[in-house]
């Protein structure tokens, strides 16, 4: 017989999408919707968290900038004309840690949060071993953002159990 | 009312402020670090009545500073504003003398019931 207490949680697209929903709910000034049907990656502004430990798995948030510009300026609550890469950064990276602290939740025993990533040209991150478990993208009504989440073979691609990629 | 507030993140560190606005707490005076040893300097140097303070900076961890405070015997309230918010990081920051873990996202209730339970 299986003990239900030991067993991993389910950890879906589906589950995932609502962990981004409420966060972008809560933290964002402005409602987004999720776009149903669509997982393609957004190319632009990219910020990412890894999960090390028991459940290696990585969160990625790639904005289209405009969007992305608009969310950090939300964050801030500045002018989009003040804001500067440092700002960028900082705000979507914060992102990024709040749904990987989102996803860390579900996981039972010792896993660590790194601090984020951010890729501010338009370039994906590269993952070696990693496999995306799914793709959610939400709008704005104007732009994309997609948040993938990936599930890493190991942890030999990270560098630093707080942060960076190797 | 003077609160400390560390966060590596300048973004976070301004929402939490905010956040202390909207929940009732806009007289307090609140002076910010943006670091763990920041923090350390800044609760000598400014005595804060209430530290707010992320789990995960880099160079000494929110965790790390509050062992160290309450080592030197510094028993001022503390918490955890922070995106790990697992039952295991709660039962670590309560063992290790904090009075409330904050899980973000956050909203005004939540740091009103924390900072509240602190003050009574």
């Amino acid at each position: 017989m299986t003990d239900i207490t030991t067993e991993p949680p389910v950890l879906d697209e589906g589950v995932f999408e609502q962990i981004v929903a409420e966060i972008f709910g809560v933290m964002l000034g402005f409602e987004m919707f999720p776009v149903h049907g669509e997982d393609k990656v957004v190319a632009g502004l990219t910020s990412l968290v890894h999960i090390t430990g028991g459940r290696p798995h990585t969160v990625q948030l790639s904005f289209a900038r405009a969007l992305g510009d608009r969310v950090a300026a939300e964050m801030f609550q500045m002018p989009l004309a003040e804001l500067d890469d440092e700002a960028r950064a900082d705000a979507l990276g914060e992102l990024a840690n709040v749904v990987g602290g989102g996803v860390k939740a579900l996981f039972p025993g010792h896993c660590q949060l790194s601090l984020p990533t951010v890729l501010l040209a338009d370039s994906a991150p590269i993952l070696p071993g990693a496999e995306a478990l799914g793709t959610v993208v939400f709008t704005d009504g104007a732009d994309t953002v997609s948040a993938t989440l990936w599930e890493r073979s190991d942890d030999d691609t990270i560098d630093d159990a707080r942060g960076g990629l190797a | 009312m003077k609160i400390l507030v560390a966060d590596d993140s300048r973004v976070m560190r301004s929402i939490v402020i905010r956040t202390l606005r909207q929940a009732g707490y806009g007289d307090a005076d609140v002076v910010q670090a943006g670091d763990g040893h920041e923090a350390l300097g800044m609760i000598r140097d400014e005595d804060p009545d209430l530290v707010l303070c992320d789990w995960n900076m880099p160079g000494l961890t929110g965790l790390e500073l509050l062992v160290q405070i309450r080592a030197g015997g510094d028993a001022r309230p503390f918490g955890f504003v922070t995106a790990q918010q697992s039952p295991q990081m709660r039962q670590t920051a309560i063992a290790s003398g904090a009075q409330f873990l904050i899980a973000k996202p956050f909203t005004a209730d939540d740091f009103r019931d924390a900072l509240d339970s602190v003050e009574a």
